[in-house]
C-alpha cells in the first residue's frame, strides 16, 4: 500500500480522543521554546458507502457481460452440438475428410476450443475486470482501516 | 463376480507383472502416507486444515483441482463408456471437460470470494444460520457419499483384477484396507497432504496416458480414419459405434435422454462439493483463474488421453472381450494399456503398464480421500463447530479428524455391501444432485440478490428429495439385465438420469421459495446482498460483514500493490 496517507507506526500517534490531562494547553515552562505545533488532525477523505459506488456497478456491468458472454458461448456450441448429435444423425455421420465422421470431428474440434476460450477468458479477465476489482479492494481496506482507527 | 472372469480375460497379465504391481502399490502408499505426514498441518491453525494457506502456486493448485475431479470412476468408467457405446462414451467425457469449464467461468471466482472453508460458508455468507449450514453439510454428504461407494467398491475389484485373485474375501478386505489408508490421507494431511497426492496422481495419471496414447495411435500409424473405423468394426455395432444413440438405444425418447444426460453432467460434475472445496484454498480471485485455467487444460488433455485409450481398447481387444471382463466396461482402459504392447512384454514394457496401474489405484485413493475430507471439513466446520458460539481452534481440528472417520466408517461398511451390483446408478445419482440442489443453490445464492433463506432452503431439500425419489424409478436401477437390480422391474421414470425433471425443479423451487417468502424478505435480502457485493465480486473486504479476521491478512499480503 505505497500511496498508504497514514504509515503504521503512525497509528499510536493522539488520536481523536486526547489524554484528558492534555486536553488543556501545556504550561510553557521555557519561554524561549516555541510552542509544541498542535496534533495533527487526521483528514480522512469523504467517500460514500461502498455499495452504491459507482465502481462497483461498473465492475458488476463487466462481470455480468464477461460471465453471460464465455458461460453462453461454451453451453451454447455443447448444445447445439448435442442436439445435432440427437436430431440430425446424417449430418454427423456423413464423412468430411480421411474418413473421419463430421460428428467426430466436431466433437474434437471442442478441445483447441477450450484453450482458446480459457485464453480469451483469461485476458478480458486480466483487461477489464482485474483492475477495477482492485480498485474497489484497494478502497475497502481504506475504508476498513479507517473505521478501525476511529 | 468380475474378479473371477477377470482373471480369464487378463490371462496375458503374467507374473512378473503383478508382483511388480503389487510392489508399485505398496510403494505408493507408503509413499503417500508419509507426504501426508510431512506436509499436514504443524500447527493448530484452521486456515492451515481446511485450505493449506492458499500456499499453492495456481499451477499445483490447478493440478490439484484436476486430480479431484478426475476420480477413479471418470477415468475407469468413461474409458469403459467410450469402449462399449464409442460416440456417446465420447460426448461424455467431453461433457465432463465442459462442466470445469463452466465452473471456472461463472462460479469460480465469486466462490472463492464468499466462501471460507466449505459449502456450508458460502452459502452462510448471505444467510446466516445454522439451518442452511446443516442443510448444506447434509446435502454434501448426500451428494458425495454414493461417488465414494463407488470408488471404495471400485477400489477393490480394481485390485483383484490387476493382482489377479478372485477371493471375494481378498475384494473385502482390499476395501477396508484402503478405506483405512483413504481415512488417514484426510485425517493427517489435511487439505495440504491431500492436495499433493492430487498432483502425484494427476501428474502420473496424464503421464503414463500420454504415453499410451501416443503408443495406440501409433499401432495405426497416426491413421485416425483408420482408428476409428478398426474401432467401429471391431466393436460389432458397425457405423453406429461413430454416431450418437448406441448407449441410450433401449428407452422411449432415447435423443431425449441422451441430451438430458449429457447436461446433467455438465451442471452437476463440477460442483460437487470436493471440487469446490478447492477453489477456498486460493489466495485471491486472480489465483483462483490461473488455477482453473490449469485444471480445465488437464482436464481437457485427459478427454483426449481417455478417448484415445478408451477407442484403442475396442480397435485392439474387441467390444465382447471388454464386456465380458466388465459389463460396465470399467477394466476397458487397462485393457486397451496392456493391449497396445501386443503378445510378448519386454521389462520396459511392463514396467509401463505397472505405471498405468500404479496411477489408476493412486486415483482411487486420492479421489475418495478428497471426498472424506470435503464431507469431514462441512461436518466439524458446518455443523459441530456453529453449536457452540467460538470453538476452539485445536477442538475444531480434532473435531475434523473425528468426523473424516465418522464419513469414512460408514462409506467402507456400505461399500462392503454393494461391491457385486452395478455401481453406475450411485455415480449417476451424484451428479443428479450435484445439478438439481448444489447448482441452483450456488447460481442463485451468488448472483441473485433477492433470493431468500426460504428459497435457498427449498432449493436444497426439495431438489434433494425429487432426484432420491425419482432416481429408484429409472433405467440403470432396474428392469433390465445391466441394471443394478436385473431381476426386479420398477423401472416407472424411463430415462438414465432424473435430470429432465429435477434440474428445472430445483431451480423452480428456488424460485417459488423466494417469491412466498414475500416481498418484505426479498427487500431485506437484496439489501444485504448489496452490502456485500464488493466481497463478492471484487474480494473487498468490509470489516461489518463479520469474516475479516482469516482473510484479510492474508489478502493484503498477496494482492500485488
Amino acid at each position: 500500500m505505497s500511496y498508504d496517507p497514514y504509515p503504521p507506526h503512525d497509528s499510536s500517534a493522539p488520536g481523536p480522543h486526547p489524554h484528558p490531562h492534555e486536553s488543556s494547553p501545556p504550561h510553557l515552562t521555557y519561554p524561549w521554546q516555541p510552542p509544541p505545533p498542535p496534533p495533527e488532525r487526521r483528514r480522512l477523505p469523504r467517500r460514500p458507502a461502498l455499495g452504491n459506488h459507482s465502481d462497483l456497478r461498473i465492475l458488476r456491468g463487466a462481470y455480468r457481460r464477461q460471465r453471460r458472454v464465455s458461460t453462453l458461448t461454451a453451453l451454447g456450441y455443447f448444445c447445439l452440438f448435442l442436439g445435432l448429435s440427437a436430431f440430425a444423425p446424417s449430418l454427423m455421420s456423413s464423412t468430411v475428410t480421411d474418413g473421419v465422421p463430421t460428428g467426430l470431428l466436431l466433437a474434437l474440434v471442442q478441445l483447441p476450443v477450450t484453450w482458446l476460450a480459457i485464453a480469451h477468458y483469461e485476458r478480458t479477465a486480466r483487461r477489464r475486470v482485474d483492475p477495477l476489482a482492485d480498485r474497489i479492494r484497494k478502497q475497502a481496506e481504506l475504508d476498513a482501516r479507517r473505521e478501525a482507527a476511529r | 463376480m468380475t474378479g473371477a472372469t477377470a482373471t480369464t480375460a487378463m490371462t496375458g497379465l503374467r507374473d512378473s507383472s503383478q508382483t511388480m504391481s503389487l510392489v508399485a502399490f505398496t510403494t505408493v502408499a507408503t509413499i503417500t502416507l508419509l507426504l501426508c505426514v510431512m506436509t499436514g498441518p504443524d500447527r493448530d491453525d484452521l486456515d492451515e486444515f481446511y485450505t493449506g494457506y492458499g500456499s499453492l502456486s495456481p499451477l499445483r493448485n490447478g493440478l490439484a483441482i484436476a486430480g479431484d475431479y478426475i476420480s477413479a470412476a471418470s477415468v475407469l468408467g468413461t474409458g469403459g463408456v467410450i469402449a462399449l457405446y464409442g460416440y456417446d462414451g465420447m460426448v461424455l467425457a467431453l461433457s465432463t471437460a465442459l462442466s470445469l469449464m463452466l465452473l471456472m467461468f461463472l462460479l469460480a471466482e465469486p466462490l472463492r470470494n464468499a466462501g471460507r472453508f466449505t459449502m456450508g460458508d458460502a452459502l452462510a455468507r448471505r444467510m446466516p444460520g445454522r439451518s442452511v449450514r446443516i442443510v448444506a453439510c447434509a446435502v454434501t454428504i448426500t451428494a458425495l457419499m454414493p461417488l465414494m461407494l463407488v470408488q471404495l467398491a471400485g477400489a477393490g475389484q480394481l485390485l483383484a483384477f490387476i493382482l489377479g485373485f478372485s477371493s471375494e474375501w481378498f475384494q473385502t478386505g482390499c476395501i477396508i484396507g484402503l478405506g483405512a489408508l483413504m481415512i488417514s490421507y484426510a485425517a493427517i494431511g489435511g487439505m495440504k497432504g491431500t492436495a499433493l497426492i492430487q498432483i502425484l496422481k494427476i501428474v502420473m495419471l496424464l503421464g503414463s496416458g500420454i504415453v499410451i496414447a501416443v503408443l495406440v495411435l501409433n499401432r495405426f500409424h497416426w491413421d485416425l480414419g483408420a482408428f476409428f473405423d478398426t474401432a467401429a468394426e471391431r466393436s460389432g455395432a458397425g457405423p453406429a459405434f461413430l454416431h450418437s444413440g448406441l448407449e441410450f438405444a433401449g428407452g422411449p425418447s432415447p435423443r431425449l435422454d441422451m441430451i438430458s444426460s449429457q447436461l446433467t453432467v455438465v451442471l452437476g460434475g463440477a460442483c460437487l462439493p470436493h471440487i469446490t472445496m478447492r477453489m477456498y484454498t486460493a489466495s485471491s480471485a486472480r489465483q483462483v483463474r490461473r488455477s482453473m485455467s490449469w485444471a480445465v487444460s488437464s482436464v481437457a488433455l485427459f478427454v483426449v488421453i481417455v478417448t484415445v485409450v478408451g477407442f484403442g481398447a475396442t480397435a485392439l481387444v474387441g467390444r465382447a472381450t471388454i464386456a465380458r471382463a466388465d459389463p460396465q466396461g470399467n477394466t476397458a482402459y487397462l485393457l486397451g494399456s496392456r493391449a497396445v504392447f501386443g503378445a510378448d512384454v519386454s521389462t520396459t514394457e511392463t514396467l509401463l503398464f505397472t505405471t498405468v496401474t500404479t496411477a489408476v489405484f493412486l486415483t482411487l485413493l486420492a479421489s475418495v480421500a478428497g471426498m472424506i475430507l470435503a464431507c469431514a471439513n462441512s461436518l466439524a466446520h458446518d455443523v459441530f463447530a456453529t453449536r457452540v458460539q467460538e470453538m476452539p481452534v485445536r477442538r475444531e481440528m480434532t473435531l475434523a479428524r473425528y468426523s473424516a472417520l465418522a464419513v469414512g466408517v460408514p462409506a467402507i461398511l456400505l461399500a462392503t455391501l454393494v461391491q457385486h451390483r452395478g455401481l453406475q446408478p450411485l455415480v449417476t445419482l451424484s451428479f443428479c444432485l450435484g445439478a438439481s440442489a448444489i447448482a441452483p443453490a450456488l447460481v442463485y445464492s451468488l448472483f441473485w440478490r433477492r433470493y431468500t433463506r426460504t428459497g435457498l432452503l427449498s432449493t436444497l431439500i426439495g431438489g434433494t428429495l425429487a432426484v432420491l425419489l425419482l432416481m429408484p424409478g429409472t433405467n440403470l436401477v432396474s428392469g433390465s439385465p445391466t441394471a443394478a437390480f436385473p431381476d426386479a422391474d420398477f423401472n416407472w421414470f424411463p430415462f438414465t438420469t432424473t435430470g429432465l425433471v429435477t434440474i428445472p425443479l430445483g431451480f423452480a423451487l428456488g424460485w417459488l421459495g423466494t417469491v412466498a417468502s414475500g416481498r418484505k424478505k426479498e427487500e431485506e435480502q437484496r439489501r444485504q446482498y448489496e452490502a456485500m457485493e464488493g466481497w463478492i465480486l471484487a474480494g473487498a473486504v468490509r470489516r461489518d460483514s463479520g469474516g475479516t479476521h482469516a482473510e484479510t491478512p492474508h489478502d493484503r499480503r498477496k494482492s500485488p500493490a
